[in-house]
């Protein structure tokens, strides 16, 4: 774990206009970057609880937090289900060691690079139990697909932790609840959405997902359970996202389209 | 659902990095869609609430704020698409600017010779009344 003291992050000197005039370049930057692929996600709970998006340091200890409690979940079930697995011993044991030695919760790169190298861990015991074809192969594959999400997810922010060393000229502040609400992180637009998705979806089952890439190629997931007659009604849900998602991405392209022609005044 | 124009709705979107379009019941929240800038959509439905009639209230409300968008959208682009008609005529003015200031730097030189010439005058009206006047003055004394 990371042991860089807990400073308040600088905002990199800037203030006044030319904070908003980049700040807007940011949004920018980020709408223009975002609407070459879009993604529309289905997700169905038992209950939804309405905590609102706590900013993006309590958001990423979130995360790190969610992501960690799955992973013992997963490592439990692993062990459960088959404790000869090669290589798994060893894993929890190590696991145990270093939770003794540091069990905060804290959120930096080396968290999520802890928490990545755990995920890619874990993938010899799961293969293992899909090839077993225990009879559990679905809960299997929703492991697989949960740790497949958390290790993509964990580098996406390290990437985001890598732009703000390189923002900040310097190691990023270690995140705890404890400081969470005085740090100003000088995060890029596109890096706070990243997060804010990561935190949104965190590691809740996606029913259905659609990936829309500008050339043109649709890609549709759905659980095999939700493929059948009984899950129309979320199919037809989630046409209806997508539906919105294709109207909402119009309108920005439209937007954006208006701004280049004022720009180049045709 | 929160907000209600489409300014809101981008101030939302600024302010806080998507739109939330919240849907509840008595059990609390039944479903929320959150529409990020670049078109990503996230939905969260509760289980229960699958096909029925809230979910409909829900999707309808989800529209209705496209629709605020919508609306917010074409003003902007008719603003941005009379900005692109000034940007146009702005040049020519610009143009008409320079032109008018690169004349009356070329006539400043003889702008300088004729007020030089009127302050020589004033110059010499000035000291020549005082020199009247002085002599006037001298010659009233001798005369005493």
């Amino acid at each position: 774990m990371s042991d860089v003291p807990a400073l308040p992050a600088a905002d990199a000197g800037r203030s006044g206009p030319e904070s908003a005039r980049a700040r807007l370049a940011e949004r920018f930057e980020q709408f223009a970057s975002d609407i070459f692929a879009l993604e529309i996600n289905t997700i169905l709970k038992e209950n939804i609880t309405a905590t609102p998006w706590p900013g993006p340091c309590h958001g990423l200890l979130d995360i790190a937090s969610e992501y960690q409690a799955r992973l013992g979940r997963i490592q439990q079930l692993l062990v459960a289900r088959d404790p000869e697995a090669p290589g798994l011993a060893e894993l929890v044991e190590g696991r145990r060691r270093r939770d003794e030695v540091d069990s905060s919760n804290t959120a930096s790169h080396a968290r999520f690079d802890d928490l990545r190298t755990w995920a890619k861990a874990l993938c010899p015991a799961l293969d293992r139990g899909l090839a077993g074809g225990s009879g559990e192969s679905d809960a299997v594959m929703h492991d697989v697909s949960m740790i497949n999400r958390i290790r993509d997810n964990s580098d996406q922010i390290k990437g985001v932790f890598d732009v703000l060393r390189a923002r900040l000229r310097s190691e990023p502040p270690l995140i705890t609840r404890d400081n969470a609400n005085k740090l100003v992180l000088d995060l890029r637009e596109q890096d706070l959405a990243t997060i804010r998705k990561i935190w949104e979806i965190g590691t809740e089952e996606v029913v259905m997902q659609t990936v829309i890439h500008l050339d043109g190629d649709v890609v549709l997931r759905v659980r095999p359970d939700y493929a059948g007659e009984g899950g129309r009604p979320v199919l037809n849900l989630h046409n209806n996202s997508v539906q919105t998602a294709v109207g909402f991405w119009q309108k920005m392209v439209g937007v954006i389209g208006s701004a280049l022609r004022w720009f180049v005044g045709k | 659902m929160n907000a209600t124009t489409g300014e809101d709705l981008v101030r939302e979107l600024l302010g806080r990095g998507c739109i939330t379009i919240l849907t509840v019941d008595d059990r609390g929240d039944a479903a929320r869609t959150r529409l990020f800038p670049g078109g990503d959509v996230i939905n969260v439905v509760r289980r229960d609430v699958v096909g029925s009639p809230l979910l409909a209230r829900h999707l309808a409300d989800v529209q209705a704020t496209l629709a605020a968008l919508a609306a917010l959208v074409a003003r902007t682009e008719a603003v941005l698409d009379r900005l692109a008609r000034y940007r146009r005529v702005i040049p020519a003015a610009g143009a008409l600017v320079v032109g008018l200031g690169s004349g009356l730097s070329g006539l400043a030189p003889a702008l300088w010779a004729v007020l030089a010439v009127l302050a020589w005058a004033l110059v010499r009206v000035v000291v020549g009344e005082l020199g009247r006047r002085s002599a006037q003055a001298f010659a009233d004394r001798l005369m005493k």
